[in-house]
Order: structure tokens, then sequence, then C-alpha cells
């Protein structure tokens, strides 16, 4: 995902100048694929290109989207609700990723440290889904960006002469580290497309830190960009690269080995982690409670095609901005209320906000709490 | 106390029981009180050792897909596909292909469909078991179908499937 300031991505998706000011004001709002900036005077580009462009434009977009995604399912898990229709007594939504939108790690919110290991054993869980009844829960993480093929296909490198710029990934470096890996990348490698620079520059942001360089398959063996990898994590290692990156991923995932072996995609590896950490907590609970695989929802492939017409998802999140959130019918809150496990859950997942939407003093609207 | 565990029980492999496992899953969430009204999953190919996708075709396109959810009452469909190869390089890529024929295929509807898009992903090193329960077979689950009466909904449905499901059940 680019990093594009405001005038590079007009110029680069041809907004017209008078429709600026109009585009400029909604992403200011933090809204910037509403329908009014989408309709605003002069934009005529493709929305697909518009949407990935233009969020970028302002700092919050990846909250935004991923808030979106998370507010899409809360509004059906409501409107489940409404009908009587539910599958689940509560869900729990993890808001951390608003104070913390560079990382999406969650941290204490009085020492802004890290949580000890218990915590980050648990992975990212966007949304859990809880049956107080069946002892079973569900996990849901929103991928905002994964997946995202923004550019619609990869633009050619023929006829680019060694340590020529390109035209999306030579825009995109928006800090020192990236500026290292691009220049890297291009001295050495000037055959490496794009694409593949550009996903290297990715991991270099803001997804870097879930390991995902070292989730790096092994596609073609000999190939550019195998080496491109491999001599990108060497220089990691020497330090060449900030090695805090590196400590990052270690820590995160419980790897020591930094070889070239393929550790299969990331995901897999959230998969297995969140899996392995909620086998850990329920050990400390009273009930046997089961867990459902972990479901990813990919949310930039669900904010594609026509924005306007995808209402569950162009529409700006009705939901708070709090760092928490539960939603339940009141039957649902009242078990969690009584629940001999809630404790437990409350203090590995949420560090203890669940005491509050329980006690609840504030009551957004019908089946719906927030703290 | 342990998370569930079930011991294995025949000759399935790891992933048709995970398969089997997140069917079970996303059955818990179909019924005539709950968020959808009918699933529809691709069967487990032994040969292959991978899911059968399900076509979902409109008329301006199609749509493979290992297991949808539907819901008839809101016209939403939440689509799930399985990844049972997450270690090849071509993970998560069959994704972005289909992302681009869902609007189409959705917009050839009689309704409106609201779509949601989500993965979920095999675990290699999990053992996935069978035990007391029987293996899931078909393709369609639908628990409320007796009392269902055939709309506009339903008619899209067909649409989807290339079928007439509720003659098939």
């Amino acid at each position: 995902m680019r990093s594009l300031e405001a005038d590079q991505a007009f110029r680069e998706f041809d907004i017209p100048e008078a429709a600026h000011p109009q585009v400029l004001q909604e992403a200011s709002k933090g809204r910037p694929w509403a329908p009014e900036a989408l309709s605003a005077p002069g934009v005529e580009i493709d929305e697909n290109v518009y949407a990935e462009g233009i969020l970028e434009l302002d700092p919050r977009e990846k909250q935004d989207r991923h808030d979106l995604l998370i507010d899409g399912r809360l509004e059906r898990f409501r409107r489940n609700l409404e009908k009587g229709k539910q599958r689940w007594d509560l869900v729990l939504a993890e808001r951390d990723f608003y104070s913390h939108p560079s990382t999406m790690e969650s941290y204490d919110e009085l020492s802004h440290e890290r949580q000890p290991e218990t915590h980050l054993k648990m992975g990212d869980g966007d949304l859990i889904f809880l049956d107080l009844d069946r002892y079973e829960a569900h996990m849901v993480e929103v991928k905002p960006h994964e997946g995202y093929d923004s550019r619609g296909s990869a633009q050619g490198t023929e006829g680019r002469e060694p340590g020529q710029g390109f035209s999306g990934a030579s825009q995109a470096l928006g800090s020192p580290e990236q500026q290292d890996i691009y220049e890297f990348v291009t001295d050495r490698y000037p055959q490496a497309s794009d694409d593949q620079i550009d996903t290297l520059l990715d991991w270099g942001d803001d997804e870097f830190d879930e390991g995902l360089l070292f989730s790096v398959v092994r596609e073609m063996p000999g190939s550019p960009w195998q080496q491109v990898v491999s001599e990108f994590r060497a220089m990691v290692e020497s330090g060449e690269i900030p090695q805090e990156y590196l400590d990052t991923s270690q820590e995160l995932y419980g790897r020591s080995e930094t070889s070239d072996s393929g550790y299969g995609n990331a995901v897999t590896k959230k998969t297995r982690n969140w899996r392995e950490a909620w086998e850990s907590v329920v050990d400390e609970l009273e009930q046997d409670w089961s867990v459902y695989e972990p479901e990813f929802v990919f949310g930039s492939e669900v904010l594609e095609g026509d924005l306007s017409e995808n209402t569950e998802y162009a529409l700006p999140p009705s939901y708070s901005q709090a760092e928490g959130y539960a939603m339940g019918a009141d039957e649902g809150l009242a078990k969690a209320a009584s629940s001999d496990d809630m404790e437990t859950l409350n203090e590995v997942f949420f560090r203890g906000g669940v005491d509050k939407v329980v006690d609840g003093e504030r009551l957004e609207m019908d089946g719906e709490r927030v703290f | 106390m342990a998370a569930k565990t079930f011991p294995v029980e025949g000759d399935f492999s790891n992933p048709e029981a995970f398969w089997n496992t997140v069917t079970r899953q996303r059955m818990e969430e179909v019924g005539p009180e709950l968020p959808f009204d009918v699933m529809v999953r691709g069967g487990f190919d032994r040969g292959v050792q991978d899911v059968s996708s399900i076509l979902l075709g409109g008329e301006s396109g199609s749509v493979e897909t290992d297991l949808v959810n539907f819901d008839l009452d809101s016209c939403y469909m939440r689509l799930y596909d399985v990844d049972l190869r997450p270690e090849s390089p071509l993970s998560g890529e069959l994704s972005s292909l289909r992302m681009e024929r869902i609007p189409e295929v959705v917009r050839g509807l009689e309704n409106t469909w609201e779509y949601e898009l989500t993965e979920i992903v095999y675990d290699p090193d999990h053992d996935f078991t069978l035990g007391s329960v029987e293996p899931v077979d078909g393709t369609v689950y639908w628990p409320g179908s007796e009392e269902y009466e055939p709309d506009s909904a339903y008619s899209d449905l067909c649409t989807l499937l290339g079928e007439d499901i509720l003659s098939e059940l």
C-alpha cells in the first residue's frame, strides 16, 4: 500500500482541480470514499483507482477502512439481533488499532507499553463472537489491505534502465527505511517488477511488523525476487535496515530462525498463533470452550466494486470510535455479566474493558454498549 | 481444561477433516432463527485433496467459491474460501480473480444483494480430526426449506446456483 501526498495523488489519479477541495474535505473527515466525494464535481475517474489513491490522502485512512469493515459486521450483527436471528450472544470488538494505527498492535493504554506475553500471543482478533451457553468463540480478523491489487495490473519493466524510477514505487517512499529498501532493490535488481517492489515496500511499512517479510514463500528458485528477499533479510540482520523490525517480527511469532525456509503466509501464522493462544486461554477457563477456525475478512476486496451501491460498506461507520466495543441482546449481555469465564476472557482479550461493558454506563442503542 | 478436539476415525485426511470442521462451523449460522437460511458448499475431492468449488453463475459471469451462506430475508451472502495450500505462491491470489467477477454476478440479479468475502486458512501443522461426529455429506444445507415460500430472493438463489435447489432437497 502506497502512501501518497495529496498533490501526488491528484496528479497520478488525474483528479481535476475543480474536485480537489471536495476530495480534500471528505478526506479530512476520514471518509474519502463517501458517495459525496465520489460524486464531487469533476471526479470522473475509476472508482477503484480513486478509492485506492485518495484514501491515502488522509493518515487516518487505515483506521477508517479497518473500522468500516468492523462496523459492517457489527451492523449486520445488530440487524440480526433486531430480527431475533443471531447465532452469538455477544460480539466484542477491539479498537486498539484506532490508538495505534501504524502498528496494529495492542498496547497498555496506561503505560503505553506492550502487553505481556499473554496478550502478544493472542494475535489481533478484531471481533470475537461468543456463545455463552455453548461456550464457543469465533474470531474475525479484518485485513484491510491484504490481497488488494490496487493497480489492477503490473506495470511493465520493459525498457527501464537500471536505477530508473518506477512510476508507482518511486513515489511511494514515505520513510527513510522505505528509501533504503527502494534503493537497495533498484540498484541490485533493476529487473524486479513494480509489483514486487511495491510489495516489499509494503512490508517495510505497516505490515512489516506482522512478520510478512518472513512469510515470503519461495516462488521460483533462483528468481531475482527470491534473491531480493534473501538479501533484504540479510540487510535486516546486519543492521543496515533497522533491527527492531526483525526483533518485532520474531517476538510476535516466537521465531528464532531467519533462514530462507518457507514459513507459509502470514495469515496462516496468525491462524496458528491465535489458535495456540486460545488453547492456552481455555486452560484457564472454568468451562470447556471451543473455538471456531479464525475467519479472515479481506476487507479491501469487499470495498472494491461500486462502492456507492455497496451500502453495507460505503456508508460512514455508524458506531463509536471508542477503544473497545461490545454488542449483544439484553439477554446476551446478561449472560456475559453472570458468566464465570467472562472475567478471564475480559482480562485476556480486552484487558479489563468488558467489565465496563457489562456494567454499562452508556447505552448507545438497543443491544449496544460502548466502553 | 483443553480446547475440544475429536479423535480421528475413518480415513479422513487432515485437509478433509478440516473441511468438514469448517463446514460444521458454518452450518451453525444456518437455520430458521439464525442469520443465514441456506448453506451451499463444495464437496471434498479426495483425489486431489482439495475442495471442489461451487460455481456461482449469473447472466454476466461466474464466480468460484468454496462455501456460501445465504440470507434470503436480507439478500445477503457470505462467501468463504478455504485456503488449503497456504504455502503456495498463488495463495490468496485466486481470491483477487474472484473479486473481479462478483460485482457483475450480483448486479445481474433481481434483488440488490450484499455480500462479504472471507477466507479461512488451513493450518497444516494442526490436527483436524473427527470422532463422534459423522462427516457432512451433501452440498446444500437448508434446515428451513420445507417452510420456505419461494420468492424473488429464491429466484436469485436459483440463478446463482443454476438450479432449483428446493426441488433437489
